[in-house]
């Protein structure tokens, strides 16, 4: 909008200035002619500068939230965010809000390479929520777009996201008895390359071990170091003993691990404060809850029979059930480094503060982004924390490497989502920043006022 | 002197007109390119348009010698309102006027035009200044707020170098009855198993010309005397792509769409899938089905089985019919009917006929469309007692009277001869009346009003409407003086009772209904003397009272088991020394396999405008570019565009368009699916800090 209302400006000011030229050049007196139409220029110049100036001046907002006490607001985001970095095939889900203060519907799709994903229309005059979703279709870096198409007119967003490579989960079941349910997801796992072991009690002390992609181990006893290997363990609350109960509960509260309890008849789902519910069935009623317990997770599944979906061939929906909730037990296990950038909308020319998370060991002590080394400095307090500042020169995506590791972070051209930018650098000062745009603006009016005088005066002589 | 100066006065005009007509000129074209930035080529019509308008305008209306002398005077003064004498001929001219003319024609041949005479073409320039910034703020706009295309148009086949000219003639097969067509396209859309002849004539004598098809088969084209004509000819089986080598030349990949022929498509509206023709009714089977096939129906026929005898001693006949309509003419589609007599095919009630339609098209492919029943129920059975002793009986007396009526219409049939009319005629209304009375009586049970209600001041089956009028005037029972509930009982209308309502669930209810309007029209029937026609009636409502009888039985599921963890504390205590368990060790070999495709989406989405250069991007898009080849043989239509697109990627030779295509291909190559993946986002240590500080506080 702001880049329409320059054109339109630049547009009238042409049309001006020519008709004016005409008018000063036709003048029967022919006296300063050359003076008159510099004159003529000049102010016609200043005013154009004066309209665009005004317009840009708006006051910042912090962070990627857009000021909403705008002079003449145009339709835009509000708004928005979404996860840059992703997991393997998980959904990519863009949410904000949209101020669409034109008369017509607004409508918003989420394409890749042209083709449609999502879609949602934003009726006019309304500030809604926005909230999209789909499966971003690469494996690394890249970039879908976010279109608003009113009418003929379309602005284009784009959604850089990185998807991350695929990561193993490992898995223990401990079952009070063979059955379908285990025996299905066991299967599906190992079919995916996960490393499975599964331990079933068959008589008073004895067991049915399975391993899958990974070395067997003994399974007898729930101990600490067994635990260790596994990042999720999904256990019939029949099948523990009370010590290995409470070994369980450790391990998960002190790890990032998480504990699925499979439904029982005795065990129905729990309710209350610090329970999440992580999927609702079709009526509407919590299937899977979900609870902290320390740094881990405890699940109760409300449903055992979900081999009856494979049966019935709905292969789909079981993947999708089994990959929400392995995922949500599965926590962050097993990640070591991470990457985060502000401001969220980064742009090229401008300071970006790079931030860095390694609870591995240390590559180096600088990021090399393209050929600029960018030297890490450390956090006093987090000494797993690590800053850079960085200019980008480029838009797009950026390799930055650190040793042997590389990370990721995009950096997006001037006019992109340039609602949800701030007008100037957050760390400036505000009342500075004010007043430097007042001066800016105000700055316009002396060679308009000097070129009329001048226009004027030459008239009367 | 008047020559020289008409001279001058002629040469001006033509200047003047010239400038006008440049100047319409340069607004077309101004007119043109505001056009083109608004709706693309087509927007220079209104260039054109524009241009028409005006020039036939001012041709129209071209301005006369005598209008330019006028002109000349306005302007320049040194004239002295004399321009007009040079239009004179000489010979006219008095001594004063020729004078004149001496005088000014001196002067005229040094004027210099004035500045307003350039005036339409100034006035078009600053129009053209005007339509090219607009222009550019139109197309600057669309530039940034231009997003990928969605729809990637078909490109048009670039010419071969060195063909002149190509003719391709498709000769659909037999099946289609289709005709023999030619194209100079090599894109191809043909029959399941056409025969495609090429021909192509090259510019110069070539030394060899073939055909690579993508399932690398190659065809050698075969010369002519010159070997300037080459031609070749293949069946196609199956979709693909091919190439054309004309020497050492390669062409561009082209499509080989393949139309398939489907099986025919049988639709039968008639009969029902069971369907059973009551005692009484003509016993006649309608086929209607709807036959349709891509092409032609070669042959279709009922095929029928009849079943006659029951337990033990089923026997079975298999007969063939054909429909009434003749399929000589191979339509492609058809509504095809027959009517069955099932008694000239000697069937008796109790027996079954399965039907089934068996419809050929013309490429031998036969469809079988489902098997419908046709049963002629064997009155006999419904009046065994079979069954009635151990079920639960819901009314066995109506069950009987049901019965006794039918007994009694047949015994009436029978007799018709030997009574006379009106006898006939009354015990058919007797019939009648006890019909109805059934019916009431089963009313009941549905919550229905019944005739009899109320009290004796009403008649039976009067009329609901004439309630208000009569009641006012009758005399007040004194005997029920005081009771409040029977004088309300006088003016209320007591339709259904709650507790009726509540007697059996929905379903029981619908059949009841439904055997109330069968016994209806048995009524109906008998009260018109016909008892004939009441049968049919009659048994329908006897059998759907005896599959009400059936329905109230209880029925029990059979439910799944599930195996209860053990207890072992109570179980499985024995001696467990010997027992020694599996053990199941697997390794799988997985490898994703649509990994490659969405690391080849990423580096598509990141190398703009140059080939991936090292070697591990290069084998992605090579890995990506055989996916699309095996998908563009399987769906050339839908893939051989991405396919040839990525090709150029790699290469390095890509077109602005080829990323959006070559992604689009790729895209629809992936299958859904989804996988547990852990998070991306670390615990680091200020996360274990705050964790243990937390615990701290909690313990303390």
């Amino acid at each position: 909008m702001i880049q329409q209302w320059t054109y339109l400006v630049v547009a009238a000011g042409a049309i001006l200035l020519a008709f004016l030229l005409w008018q000063e050049y036709r003048r029967a007196d022919k006296r300063r002619l050359l003076a008159r139409l510099l004159a003529t220029a000049v102010a016609v110049a200043s005013l154009v500068a004066l309209g665009i100036h005004r317009q840009k001046a708006t006051p910042p907002s912090p962070g990627n939230k857009s000021d909403t006490g705008r002079l003449k607001p145009a339709p835009g985001f509000v708004s928005a965010y979404w996860e840059k970095t992703l997991p393997y095939l998980a959904p990519l889900q863009v949410k904000g809000r949209y101020h669409n203060t034109t008369g017509t519907t607004i409508r918003l799709y989420l394409t890749y390479a042209g083709l449609r994903l999502d879609s949602q229309a934003i009726p006019a005059r309304q500030d809604t929520t926005v909230a999209l979703q789909t499966q971003p279709p690469f494996l690394g870096t890249g970039v879908l777009q976010l279109l608003a198409v009113r009418g003929g007119d379309t602005v284009v967003y784009p959604v850089p996201v990185e998807v991350m490579p695929e990561k193993r989960i490992a898995v223990l079941f401990i079952a009070g008895s063979p059955g379908f349910e285990n025996r299905f997801l066991a299967d599906w796992l190992a079919a995916r390359g996960m490393p499975v072991a599964m331990r079933s009690r068959i008589a008073g002390t004895q067991y049915a071990t399975r391993f899958n992609n990974m070395d067997p181990l003994p399974l007898h006893t729930v101990t600490p170091q067994l635990l260790e290997k596994f990042d999720v363990v999904l256990a019939d609350p029949g099948a523990l003993t009370a010590t290995e109960k409470s070994c369980l509960l450790a391990a998960i509260r002190n790890n990032d691990k998480g504990l699925a309890y499979l439904a029982d008849s005795a065990h129905t789902l729990p309710a209350g404060s610090g329970v999440e519910v992580l999927l609702k069935d079709s009526t509407g009623k919590p299937a899977v809850t979900i609870t902290r317990q320390g740094m881990g997770r405890q699940l109760q599944l409300g449903n055992s029979n979900t081999f009856a979906w494979k049966l019935m061939g709905d292969t789909t929906q079981y993947g999708r059930y089994w990959a929400t909730v392995l995922s949500a037990a599965a926590g962050n296990a097993g990640t070591m480094r991470s990457i985060q950038w502000s401001p969220d909308f980064a742009t090229t020319h401008d300071a970006v503060n790079l931030s860095l998370k390694n609870t591995g060991n240390l590559p180096d002590s600088f990021l090399v982004a393209g050929t600029v080394r960018l030297p890490l400095a450390q956090d006093a307090l987090a000494d797993d924390h690590y800053t850079a500042n960085w200019w980008p020169a480029d838009s797009g995506w950026h390799t930055l490497r650190w040793g042997t590791e590389t990370f990721h972070a995009y950096v997006f051209g001037p006019g992109e989502w340039a609602e949800l930018r701030p007008a100037a650098p957050a760390d400036m000062p505000q009342t500075s920043r004010q007043q430097g745009e007042e001066r800016l603006v105000w700055y316009w009016i002396l060679p308009l006022l000097a070129a009329c005088i001048f226009l004027w005066i030459e008239k009367k002589l | 002197m008047v020559k020289r100066g008409y001279d001058i006065l002629t040469a001006w005009r033509k200047r003047w007109i010239i400038l006008r007509i440049a100047a319409i000129v340069i607004q077309a074209m101004a007119v043109a390119l505001t056009g083109c930035a608004l709706w693309g080529k087509p927007g220079a019509l209104a260039g054109i348009a524009y241009l028409l308008v005006f020039l036939v305008n001012f041709l129209r209306r071209l301005p006369d010698k005598s209008e330019m002398a006028t002109w000349l005077n306005q302007q320049f003064p040194e004239l002295e309102d004399s321009a007009g004498l040079f239009l004179k001929d000489s010979a006219e001219l008095n001594l004063l006027e020729s004078l004149q003319v001496q005088k000014i024609s001196a002067r005229l041949a040094l004027l210099n035009p004035p500045l307003s005479f350039y005036k339409p073409v100034w006035n078009s320039l600053v129009m053209w200044l005007l339509a090219g910034g607009l222009s550019y703020i139109i197309y600057s706009r669309e530039t940034i707020a231009r997003p990928e295309k969605a729809t990637v148009k078909p490109q048009a086949e670039k010419p071969i170098p060195g063909v002149k000219r190509t003719t391709i003639t498709v000769t659909p097969p037999a099946y289609t009855g289709k005709h023999v067509r030619s194209q100079h396209n090599f894109n191809l859309l043909v029959e399941d198993s056409a025969e495609v002849q090429w021909r192509i004539d090259a510019k110069t004598p070539a030394r060899s010309v073939s055909l690579l098809f993508s399932d690398s088969t190659v065809l050698r084209l075969q010369p002519s005397a010159d070997s300037a004509s080459w031609t070749g000819a293949k069946h196609i089986l199956h979709p693909g792509f091919y190439q054309v080598q004309l020497d050492t030349l390669l062409s561009g990949y082209y499509q080989l769409q393949v139309i398939p022929d489907h099986p025919p498509l049988v639709k039968v509206s008639s009969p029902q899938p069971n369907t059973s023709i009551d005692f009484g009714r003509p016993p006649l089977v309608r086929i209607q089905a709807s036959l349709t096939d891509d092409y032609a129906i070669k042959n279709a026929r009922i095929a029928a089985t009849i079943a006659s005898g029951s337990g033990e001693g089923v026997k079975f006949r298999e007969a063939q019919f054909n429909f009434d309509q003749s399929l000589a003419g191979r339509p492609a589609a058809i509504t095809a009917t027959k009517s069955l007599n099932l008694a000239s095919l000697g069937m008796k009630p109790g027996d079954e006929i399965y039907l089934h339609i068996a419809v050929t098209d013309s490429r031998n492919q036969q469809t079988l469309s489902d098997v419908f029943i046709v049963t002629l129920p064997d009155t006999a059975a419904l009046f065994s007692m079979d069954g009635m002793a151990t079920a639960l009986n819901i009314k066995p007396e109506y069950f009987r009277s049901q019965r006794q009526i039918i007994i009694e219409t047949e015994a009436l049939i029978r007799d018709k001869d030997s009574l006379g009319v009106a006898k006939f005629n009354s015990r058919s209304n007797e019939l009648g009346t006890d019909q109805k009375l059934l019916r009431l009586r089963y009313g009941k049970f549905l919550g229905e009003e019944s005739e009899t209600y109320g009290s004796d001041s009403h008649e039976a089956g009067h009329d609901h409407d004439d309630h208000g009028d009569d009641h006012g005037h009758e005399p007040p029972d004194k005997t029920a003086f005081g009771d409040a509930q029977q004088i309300m009982d006088q003016f209320a209308h007591k339709h259904d009772n709650a507790e009726d309502a509540t007697f059996f669930d929905p379903e029981i209810k619908k059949q009841l209904k439904a055997t109330l309007t069968e016994m209806w029209k048995a009524e109906l029937q008998l009260r018109l003397y016909k008892p004939q026609e009441a049968l049919p009636y009659e048994y329908k409502a006897l059998r759907l009272l005896k599959d009400l009888q059936q329905k109230s039985r209880a029925f029990v599921a059979k439910t799944g088991t599930k195996t209860t963890p053990l207890k072992p504390e109570k179980r499985l205590s024995g001696e467990q020394d010997k027992i020694n368990p599996a053990i199941m060790k697997q390794a799988f070999d997985y490898n994703d396999p649509d990994a490659a495709i969405r690391a080849a989406l990423s580096l598509l989405d990141n190398h703009r405008g140059a080939p991936p250069a090292d070697a591990n991007a290069a084998a992605l898009m090579r890995s990506a570019l055989g996916k699309l080849t095996t998908a563009a043989a399987r769906e050339p239509g839908k893939y051989l565009g991405a396919m040839e697109a990525l090709h150029r990627i790699t290469q390095g030779t890509a077109a602005a368009g080829d990323y959006t295509t070559a992604r689009q291909g790729l895209f629809h190559l992936l299958a859904p699916r989804s996988l547990p993946q852990p998070g991306v986002r670390p615990h680091g240590k200020l996360e274990e800090a705050y964790f243990k500080n937390l615990k701290k506080a909690g313990s303390r």
